[in-house]
C-alpha cells in the first residue's frame, strides 16, 4: 500500500484521477496564477513608472507586472517552440531549411532588434508589447533548441513501439512525445527564464531608446524600477527592488524549477 | 504440452500465418539493401527464429512484419494483429508497470473493464503482479523484459515478434526468461517470430530456424526435438551443428 500511495501521488497517467494528477495540478496552478496576474495587471493604476510616486509599496506592483510579462512571454515562446521543433525534426527536408535559419536567427543578439521594435510598438502605442516581444525573442530559441535536442534523443525502440502499438497523431504527441522531451523542456525553460530575468532591466527601461524619452515612458516593473530608482538616487528603493528580485527568483527556483527538475528524472530514458 | 499439440492439430498444422514472397527492402536514405528477394512461410502457432550475423536483415524482417517498415518490392501476407518485444524493453519510464501494460490495451480501444482484466491476467502470467505499481527503473533487466512480454500480449496479437529480447541479460536470467517465454507460448498459442544471435537459444526454443546471411535466407532448419529440450543431448547438438554449418561457423 505504501508503494501504491507513493507512486500514485506523482503520477502521470491517463488512468489516474485528476485529483491525483500532478501534471494537471501544476497546469491548474499555472493557469490560476496567470489569470490572477492578468487581472492584477489590468486593474493596476500604475501602467508606467511615475518617478514622483516612488514608494516601497510600488515594488510589489512592479513585481507582479514583471512576472506577468515574463509569464506571457514564456507562454507565447512555449506555444510556438513546440510546433517549430516538431516541424524541424519531423522531416529531413524541413530540417535542412529551418535548422540553419533558426541557428542564424538565434545567433543575432536580441537587443539588436530593440530600437526598431520599440519604434514600431511606440507607433502602435503598445510599449508593453515591446517588452514582451523582447522577452519572447530571448526565450524562444532556448526552448526550441532544447525541444529539438529532446526529440532527437527519443530512442528508436520507443518510436517503433509507438508505431507497432498504433499510438499516433495527437495521442502520440501527448503520451509519447511530450513526456519524452519533458526533461529537456524543463531544462530549456529554466534557461529561458534565467535569460528573461537577465535581459529584463534592458527590456523594461524603454526610455533610453525613445528620442527625448523619460522614465515615465517605462512600463512599471522590477527592471525599470531598478534602473530609475538608481538614477534618481533612491538607494533604499533600489536596494529593496534588488532584494525583491533575488527573493522572487529564489522562490521560483525552489518551488517551481527544483520540483520540476526532480519530477523530470522520472521521464528520462535509461 | 498436449494442449499445444491439440490446438495445432485442430487449426491444421500447415496453415500459413506469415508469408514473404520475393521481398526486397532497400533503405534509400542510407542506400543499403537490407533484404534481397527473401521468401519464407511461418505457420500458425509456430515458433520461428531468425539467426545470422549482425546486419544480415533479421530485424528488418521483424519491422516488415510489424509494419514499422514497408517493403521496397515483393509481397507480405500476415494478420493485422502483431505485437513486439524489443531488445531494450522500450518501456515508457514515466508509466508504472501496470500503466505500461494497460496503456497499449487502452490505445487498442478495449473497454476499461477488459483493459483491467487483461492487464492483471498477463502481469500474473509473467509473475509481476506484485510489481504493478513499480516504475521501470526500479526493475531488474529480466523483470523489464517480462513487462515487455506482458505489454506485447495484452493487445491479444496473433503474432508475437521478439527482437533479441534476452541479449543484454545474464545467463541465469536468460534461462529464466526462456521458461517464461515457452510458458506464454504454450498458454496463448501465439505464432512467435524471434530474432536471436545465440544459436543455442534458437535451437532450444524454435520449431524452425531461418539462417540468414547478407539479406538472404540461406536455409530454414527444422528443429524436430521434443520439449523441454536439453542443450547437452546428442540430438540437440546435432541440430546446433547443422545450423552452425549452414552459417559457415564450422
Amino acid at each position: 500500500m505504501a508503494i501504491r500511495h507513493y507512486h500514485h501521488h506523482y503520477h502521470f497517467s491517463y488512468l489516474t484521477s485528476k485529483k491525483r494528477h500532478f501534471s494537471a495540478t501544476l497546469i491548474v496552478i499555472a493557469i490560476v496564477t496567470f489569470v490572477f496576474l492578468v487581472l492584477f495587471h489590468y486593474l493596476t493604476p500604475h501602467k508606467t513608472l511615475d518617478l514622483n510616486q516612488l514608494s516601497p509599496t510600488i515594488i510589489l506592483l512592479a513585481t507582479f507586472n514583471t512576472l506577468f510579462r515574463l509569464l506571457i512571454s514564456y507562454a507565447a515562446a512555449l506555444f510556438l517552440s513546440i510546433p517549430i521543433a516538431i516541424l524541424i525534426t519531423q522531416s529531413p527536408r524541413w530540417e535542412k531549411i529551418l535548422l540553419p535559419v533558426a541557428d542564424v536567427v538565434q545567433s543575432v543578439p536580441v537587443l539588436a532588434f530593440f530600437p526598431i521594435v520599440v519604434v514600431l510598438f511606440i507607433k502602435l502605442n503598445a510599449l508593453e508589447g515591446a517588452v514582451v516581444f523582447i522577452l519572447f525573442m530571448e526565450m524562444l530559441w532556448y526552448l526550441v533548441f532544447s525541444i529539438i535536442g529532446g526529440l532527437k534523443t527519443i530512442p528508436q525502440d520507443i518510436l517503433d513501439a509507438a508505431k507497432i502499438f498504433n499510438v499516433k497523431g495527437l495521442r502520440k504527441l501527448w503520451y509519447i512525445t511530450i513526456p519524452s522531451v519533458f526533461p529537456y523542456l524543463i531544462t530549456g525553460s529554466l534557461i529561458a527564464w534565467a535569460s528573461g530575468w537577465s535581459i529584463l532591466i534592458v527590456a523594461e527601461a524603454l526610455h533610453s531608446y525613445i528620442p527625448g524619452g523619460s522614465a515615465s515612458n517605462d512600463p512599471l516593473g522590477l527592471g525599470s524600477l531598478l534602473v530609475n530608482s538608481f538614477y534618481k538616487g533612491e538607494n533604499a528603493l533600489f536596494l529593496g527592488s534588488l532584494i525583491t528580485m533575488i527573493i522572487v527568483i529564489t522562490l521560483i527556483n525552489f518551488f517551481v524549477w527544483q520540483k520540476l527538475l526532480h519530477l523530470a528524472e522520472r521521464y528520462k530514458f535509461d | 504440452m498436449f494442449g499445444k499439440s491439440f490446438c495445432i492439430w485442430q487449426k491444421g498444422i500447415n496453415l500459413t500465418e506469415i508469408s514473404f514472397k520475393n521481398v526486397t527492402k532497400i533503405y534509400k536514405s542510407v542506400k543499403i539493401t537490407a533484404l534481397s528477394d527473401v521468401s519464407f512461410d511461418v505457420n500458425e502457432g509456430e515458433f520461428f527464429c531468425l539467426v545470422g550475423p549482425s546486419g544480415c536483415g533479421k530485424s528488418t524482417i521483424l519491422k516488415l512484419i510489424g509494419d514499422i517498415e514497408k517493403p521496397t518490392r515483393g509481397q507480405i501476407q500476415k494478420p493485422k494483429e502483431v505485437s513486439m518485444v524489443f531488445q531494450s524493453g522500450a518501456l515508457f519510464p514515466w508509466l508504472s508497470v501496470e500503466d505500461n501494460v494497460s496503456f497499449v490495451a487502452h490505445i487498442k480501444g478495449f473497454p476499461k473493464e477488459k483493459v483491467k482484466e487483461l492487464t492483471t491476467k498477463y502481469l500474473k502470467m509473467v509473475d509481476l503482479e506484485p510489481f504493478r505499481f513499480h516504475y521501470p527503473r526500479q526493475l531488474s533487466g529480466g523483470q523489464k523484459q517480462r513487462v515487455g512480454i506482458a505489454r506485447a500480449l495484452v493487445v491479444e496479437p496473433q503474432i508475437l515478434l521478439l527482437d533479441e529480447p534476452f541479449s543484454a541479460l545474464d545467463p541465469v536470467t536468460t534461462d529464466e526468461l526462456h521458461s517464461y517465454l515457452l510458458k506464454v507460448w504454450e498458454e496463448t498459442n501465439k505464432t512467435i517470430v524471434m530474432v536471436s544471435h545465440l544459436l543455442e537459444e534458437a535451437v532450444l526454443l524454435s520449431d524452425k530456424i531461418a539462417v540468414m546471411e547478407q539479406g538472404k535466407i540461406k536455409e530454414v532448419v527444422e528443429v524436430n526435438l521434443k520439449r523441454p529440450r536439453k542443450d547437452e543431448s546428442k540430438e540437440f547438438l546435432k541440430v546446433l551443428d547443422k545450423v552452425k554449418i549452414t552459417l559457415g561457423e564450422i
